[in-house]
């Protein structure tokens, strides 16, 4: 990762990234106040929406392994069990997480065919992945925002009649956790121009 | 263009795609939807956008995979690999060749736990290498066992490889996972035998057994991880009875392990939270990739690809045999480059259709895409165990010598695949008494 911005966010980037983690580091850093702002805001956010999917998959594994127990002890299980983790923990563990996975560049990818080209043709390779990416999540953010808009009007219930409760609010983690992914797309898009452009330290001369 | 050519075309797109560094999740998605675009228009492509994501998310089925991933975590994150080696060197590691088949078993073991190859195989380099290199043991031999045997983990219960393809093939994930349970065995045995005879014949591949170690002690390795056979014996109890589904499994397991690390004093608040977040992220991070399939999926529907190439081999009746070398050499091509389930990902989408086509029992077919998918991670030039043994060994061993001890474990998986596919009812016993 492309981050002179001091030492927090060097150490956070570069911990799970494995990529172009050394040696990406340029002279031209113009733009570095400002976006060290906004990542620095970004990770607390992204963070934020890991940390309610790490609750969420603790209460998933506590609530379904109690609803097992009452069904072996007292035969009697908890009713709502099927639609809380479906349309909550569920819905929290696979959209929220997707920001800091983007923001430490996870995404599954193949390296094999480009591994050997210079650190600049990565990066030109890297920024044309981060549009797509960019694109894919930002159609999947847009769409999803006016679904979660139109089922919070109707104000969504679950489908089992013994648990009627409002499942809307479920409608709009995917808009947070596509939204935020997006926003990490851009930030590493800008990240990315200077090493296309000028190519890693130890390239210069 | 016609939407056969529109289909095909995407094929190929999504495969220069994936070369040139774009994530399979996007690659897929976005050939997609502009596949979609092209076909049916812009209502069409954009129109299940808004719900897909949240509709497959939020189904029961797939809620077995944080669960399983949690288990897994928990037991990474606790020291329950170094049990398990110690507790099968004590039992086996005076054998011929005891300490590689001890490492042989506590992997599968520690695989089955964890849920995960690679973690499996970086824990067991890290264990099990040094210890056979300072009793002598042939270098090749020693690496390579320890990348063949982390392949047993997605065989044996709990496995997140078997609820995914389970769900996209709608077949019964219970079933799938009591499935797998013959053929994992089988491939540890295989294993077992195969480095027993080689070093019968060639005592200089390990030269110096273990002496044979009290009872006292041997107690006191089974005392220190009977918890987890138990659990994961649990688990495939719990699926066997019917009464428990897999998500219900795993959540019980995921606990039970939690238990077993806090009585074992192995966890504290950094690691419990560290594990808790690991499995949210793999969660978010594998179902990007689905989103990508599901899609992909819809696209080639719409195309008339699958329909076409099955009605090709039903027109041409290629036999079942035939079809079934083919899609191993598929695999074999795919697996150079792809790891583990991004190539079920992929290719389940074309493959699947075919199978169907064919007529092969989909339960039996799901033990072999995941036997291939894992045979994957050990074939040259980038199977990715290799790379993981060697990034923890070092240089001690070169990545020849990693690959040459593996064409060993690659010759008994061609026996195994042979057994498997000659006799389905070996993976498919255990599953027909479900019904």
């Amino acid at each position: 990762m492309p981050l002179p911005f001091g030492p927090i966010w060097q150490s956070a980037f570069t911990r799970g990234s494995e990529r172009g983690s050394v040696g990406h580091r340029q002279r031209w850093s113009a733009p570095a106040m400002p976006m060290s702002a906004i990542t620095s805001v970004l990770t607390g956010f992204s963070r934020i929406l890991l940390g309610i999917a790490a609750v969420a998959a603790c209460l998933m594994m506590l609530h379904v392994t109690a609803d097992v127990a009452s069904k072996l002890l007292v035969r009697q299980p908890i009713i709502g069990t099927l639609e809380t983790v479906s349309l909550f923990y569920m819905v929290t563990l696979v959209f929220l997480p997707l920001a800091l996975v983007q923001r430490d560049r996870q995404q599954i990818f193949i390296e094999l065919f480009t591994q050997n080209l210079p650190p600049r043709g990565k990066a030109a390779l890297d920024a044309f992945a981060l549009l797509l990416s960019l694109i894919f999540c930002a159609l999947l953010t847009w769409k999803g925002f006016e679904t979660a808009v139109e089922k919070t009007h109707v104000r969504e219930l679950s489908n089992n009649i013994e648990f009627q409760i409002e499942v809307w609010p479920g409608r709009w983690l995917p808009v947070l956790g596509y939204g935020a992914t997006c926003l990490w797309c851009l930030v590493q898009l800008i990240e990315d121009i200077p090493v296309i452009l000028f190519g890693a330290r130890d390239e210069q001369p | 263009m016609s939407n056969l050519e529109i289909g095909f075309s995407g094929i190929g797109v999504m495969l220069i795609l994936l070369a040139i560094r774009v994530p399979i999740a996007v690659s897929l998605g976005m050939v997609s939807l502009v596949g979609i675009y092209l076909m049916r228009g812009e209502r069409a492509a954009l129109g299940t956008l808004g719900d897909t994501p949240y509709d497959f998310a939020a189904t029961w089925a797939l809620s077995a995979v944080p669960m399983f991933l949690l288990m897994g975590t928990f037991a990474q994150r606790s020291g329950m690999a170094t049990r398990l080696f110690t507790a099968a060197r004590v039992l086996i590691g005076h054998l011929p060749g005891g300490l590689a088949i001890a490492t042989n078993f506590a992997a599968a073991g520690f695989a089955a736990v964890s849920g995960s190859t690679l973690a499996t195989t970086a824990a067991m380099s890290r264990l099990a290498v040094p210890e056979m290199l300072k009793h002598n043991y042939d270098r090749s031999l020693a690496t390579s066992v320890v990348a063949a045997a982390g392949t047993l983990g997605a065989l044996i219960p709990p496995s997140v490889a078997f609820v995914i393809y389970g769900w996209y093939s709608s077949q019964s994930i219970s079933k799938l996972l009591l499935a797998g349970i013959v053929p994992g065995l089988l491939t540890a045995f295989v294993y077992c035998v195969m480095i027993y005879l080689r070093v019968r014949q060639n005592p200089g591949l390990a030269p110096m057994p273990e002496a044979r170690p009290p009872w006292s002690e041997r107690w006191r390795a089974i005392a220190a991880v009977w918890p987890l056979p138990v659990i994961v014996i649990g688990v495939v109890l719990g699926i066997y009875t019917g009464t428990t589904t897999p998500t219900e499994a795993g959540a019980a397991a995921a606990f039970l392990t939690l238990l077993v690390a806090i009585a074992n004093r192995e966890m504290d608040w950094q690691r419990f939270f560290g594990s808790l977040s690991d499995a949210a992220r793999t969660t978010a991070l594998l179902f990007f990739v689905v989103i990508g399939t599901v899609l992909f999926t819809h696209f080639l529907t719409l195309s008339g690809v699958p329909r076409f190439i099955a009605s090709a081999i039903e027109r041409n009746s290629v036999d079942p045999l035939i079809v079934m070398l083919m899609i191993c050499a598929l695999f074999l091509v795919l697996g150079m480059f792809l790891e583990g389930l991004g190539v079920m990902l992929v290719s389940l989408p074309i493959l699947l259709p075919i199978a169907e086509s064919v007529g092969y029992d989909l339960i039996w077919f799901g033990v072999i895409v995941v036997k291939f998918v894992e045979i994957g991670l050990l074939t040259p030039p980038v199977g990715m165990n290799a790379f993981v043994v060697k990034g923890v060994v070092g240089d001690e061993v070169t990545l020849g010598q990693i690959f040459r001890g593996l064409t060993w474990f690659l010759a008994a998986e061609v026996v195994i695949m042979l057994i498997l596919i000659g006799f389905p009812e070996l993976s498919l016993f255990l599953p027909s008494l479900l019904d």
